[in-house]
C-alpha cells in the first residue's frame, strides 16, 4: 500500500506541478474559489439560520466532497489518460490502486479547501476559526463520500456510459447536504449529508457518520473488485 | 525451444516454456449488446528466450491473443498459462514480470512530461525501476526530451516513450501490439536489437505487427491467426524466406525447379549458391536484373495466409 501512496502521489504531484506552471491562473483560481464559495456560504447560512463561518465552511465542505465524488470515477477510467484497459496493466487490484488514487487526493482536496477557509475566514472574520474542528468536519466528510465514488467508479468500469447517472448522482448530493431532511436521524447515512448534519449540531456524535462512511467505503471496494472481474470475464476493458 | 508444435490437452507448467495457450476460445460479452467471438480456437507455445510473430489481417484476433495472454479477458474455454501463472486469475502477480504494450501504444496525461510519465510508471515497480529509466531514455533516443511534454512530442517519439514505459521493470516476457507504429528505421533497427538482446538474456517476446518486413526482424517464429483461428507454420521460419529478383522482361531461361517464376518475378529459397546460379543463366539470357530482395520467413508466412505465394 505504501508504494501504491507513493505511485498516486506522483500523480498528483505531477498533476500540482502543471497547474503551478501557469502561476497567475493558479493564484487566481484559488482566490476566485475562495471568495465564490464564501459566498455562497453567507448565502446559505442566511436560507438556514446559521452562523456566516458555519454556513461557509458548509459550503467548502460540500464543494471538497463533490470534487472528491467527481474525481473517483474519473482517476482511472476517465479520458485517455490511462483507460482502464491500461490501469489494469499495472501490477495490483484496481480496488487498491483507485482506493490509493482517492486517498491521496482526499488529503490534496481536503487540505487545499481547508485551508483556503481559513485564509478566507482570518480575512473576513480577523479571528482563526478552530483548525481541528474544520479539519476533521472536512474529514468527516469526504470519508463519507469515497465509497458513493467507488460504486459510480465501479458501475462506470462495466458499463462506460454512466457520466449522466454520476452527474445526476452529484446533484442529489449537493441537494441532499442542504435540505431541510437534515434534521432526520437517518442522515448519517447519507454521503456528505451526514456531515454536513454534524458541522451544524457538533453536540452529536459523529461515529455514526464514521460508520456509515465505512460501510459505503467497504461496499465501494467491494463494487470495485466485482466490477474488475466482470471486465475481465465480459472482456469488457478493451470492448470499449 | 519448442517449435511448431501442437500441444494436446491443458498447458503443463515447464521449466523452459514461458506461454502457453491450448484451444482457448473468446467471447466478448459486454453488457446489454450482443456477444461476439472473437476467437474460435488458438494454441501457442512458447519457449524461454523465444520470440513468436503473430500474423493475420486485420480483425483476426491478434490483439484479442495478446489480451488473453496479459489477463485482460478470460478465455470461455482452454487453458492458458504465462509464467506459470493463470492470467485472468493471477494478473497482478504477472504484472510484475510482464510488459505488456496494446494497439501500439501507451496513454499518459498530455501534459506530463516524459520523465513524469517514465517516473510515475517505474514507481509501481519499486526503486530497481526507477533506476533504470536513464538507461531506457537512452535507449530509446529520449535523453534530450525528458523535460519536454508529451503534447509536444511527435508520433515517433510517442511511440518510443511507450516503448520504454514497457520495459521500465525489466520484464521476463513482453506482449507487444504493433510496437513499431511511426518509428523510422534506425530506431526500428535500434529496437530490434534492444529486443534480441533480451531474448539472449533469457527473456521472451511475442509481437504482432502489420508490417511483416519489420516483425521479420523481431522474432524468430510465427503463428498465424486468421478468423479466430491459429495456425502453426508447417516448416521452421527460416525454411520459408525467399529472394526475390525483379527482372527487366519475362524470363524464358530454364531454371532450376526451385526458381518460381512469376511474369518479371523471380522468387526462390535464400541460398547464395542458388543464386549464383540463376544470376548466370539470366547474364546468359541477357535479362537485367532491376531489383532483388529478401523476404522474411514471417513475411511468407503472412503472404501465405492472404493466400499469396508462399
Amino acid at each position: 500500500m505504501k508504494q501504491l501512496l507513493y505511485v498516486a502521489w506522483i500523480k498528483i504531484r505531477t498533476d500540482l506541478a502543471e497547474q503551478t506552471r501557469y502561476p497567475v491562473q493558479f493564484v487566481f483560481g484559488l482566490l476566485t474559489t475562495g471568495a465564490m464559495l464564501w459566498g455562497l456560504g453567507i448565502a446559505a447560512a442566511r436560507t438556514s439560520g446559521q452562523s456566516t463561518e458555519t454556513g461557509a465552511l458548509a459550503t467548502f465542505i460540500a464543494m471538497g466532497a463533490v470534487s472528491l465524488f467527481y474525481l473517483i470515477p474519473r482517476a482511472l477510467a476517465g479520458g485517455k489518460d490511462h483507460p482502464p484497459e491500461e490501469a489494469m496493466l499495472y501490477p495490483y487490484p484496481l480496488s487498491r490502486l483507485v482506493g490509493a488514487l482517492a486517498a491521496v487526493s482526499a488529503v490534496q482536496i481536503g487540505a487545499g479547501l481547508a485551508g483556503i477557509y481559513l485564509l478566507a475566514s482570518l480575512v473576513v472574520t480577523r479571528s482563526a476559526p478552530a483548525a481541528g474542528y474544520v479539519l476533521a468536519a472536512m474529514a468527516l466528510a469526504l470519508f463519507s463520500v469515497a465509497g458513493a465514488g467507488l460504486l459510480v467508479f465501479a458501475l462506470k468500469l462495466v458499463f462506460r456510459k454512466v457520466d449522466s447517472v454520476a452527474m445526476l448522482a452529484q446533484l442529489a448530493l449537493f441537494a441532499l447536504a442542504f435540505a431541510p431532511t437534515l434534521d432526520r436521524s437517518w442522515v448519517a447515512a447519507v454521503p456528505l449529508a451526514g456531515a454536513i448534519r454534524w458541522l451544524r449540531q457538533p453536540d452529536l456524535p459523529a461515529w455514526p457518520v464514521a460508520f456509515f462512511a465505512l460501510l459505503w467505503l467497504a461496499a465501494g471496494l467491494w463494487a470495485v473488485a466485482r466490477a474488475e472481474r466482470a471486465v475481465v470475464d465480459r472482456g469488457v476493458a478493451a470492448y470499449g | 525451444m519448442l517449435k511448431h508444435e501442437h500441444a494436446t490437452g491443458a498447458c503443463f507448467p515447464l521449466e523452459t516454456e514461458v506461454a502457453c495457450a491450448q484451444d482457448i476460445r473468446v467471447v466478448y460479452r459486454p453488457p446489454l449488446a450482443p456477444a461476439k467471438t472473437a476467437i474460435v480456437t488458438a494454441s501457442l507455445r512458447l519457449a524461454r528466450g523465444a520470440s513468436l510473430g503473430i500474423v493475420g489481417p486485420n480483425g483476426a484476433g491478434k490483439t484479442t491473443l495478446l489480451r488473453v495472454l496479459a489477463g485482460l479477458i478470460r478465455p470461455v474455454s482452454g487453458d492458458v498459462r504465462v509464467l506459470g501463472l493463470d492470467p485472468a486469475r493471477e494478473r497482478h502477480q504477472l504484472m510484475r514480470r510482464t510488459g505488456v504494450l496494446l494497439s501500439g501504444t501507451r496513454h499518459f496525461p498530455e501534459r506530463w512530461t516524459v520523465g513524469d510519465a517514465l517516473r510515475f510508471t517505474a514507481a509501481f515497480y519499486g526503486r530497481e525501476a526507477l533506476a533504470r529509466i536513464p538507461e531506457l531514455v537512452e535507449i530509446f533516443g529520449l535523453g534530450d526530451k525528458t523535460r519536454q511534454q508529451i503534447t509536444t512530442l511527435s508520433l515517433g517519439n510517442r511511440q518510443r516513450l511507450s516503448l520504454a514505459a514497457v520495459f521500465v521493470h525489466d520484464p521476463d516476457i513482453v506482449l507487444l501490439d504493433e510496437p513499431t507504429l511511426a518509428l523510422d528505421a534506425e530506431t526500428v533497427e535500434t529496437f530490434a536489437s534492444f529486443l534480441r538482446g533480451r531474448l539472449r538474456q533469457g527473456k521472451s517476446a511475442i509481437v504482432t505487427s502489420h508490417d511483416h518486413a519489420v516483425l521479420g526482424r523481431l522474432v524468430d517464429d510465427a503463428l498465424v491467426i486468421d478468423n479466430g483461428i491459429t495456425r502453426v507454420p508447417e516448416r521452421p521460419l527460416d525454411s520459408y524466406a525467399r529472394l526475390l529478383i525483379f527482372t527487366d522482361r519475362p524470363v524464358r531461361a530454364s531454371l532450376p525447379p526451385e526458381v518460381k517464376v512469376v511474369g518479371e518475378r523471380l522468387e526462390m529459397p535464400n541460398d547464395p549458391r542458388l543464386m549464383a546460379r540463376v544470376l548466370d543463366r539470366l547474364d546468359a539470357e541477357g535479362v537485367e536484373v532491376v531489383e532483388m530482395r529478401t523476404r522474411s520467413g514471417v513475411e511468407a508466412v503472412a503472404a501465405g495466409s492472404k493466400g499469396g505465394i508462399q
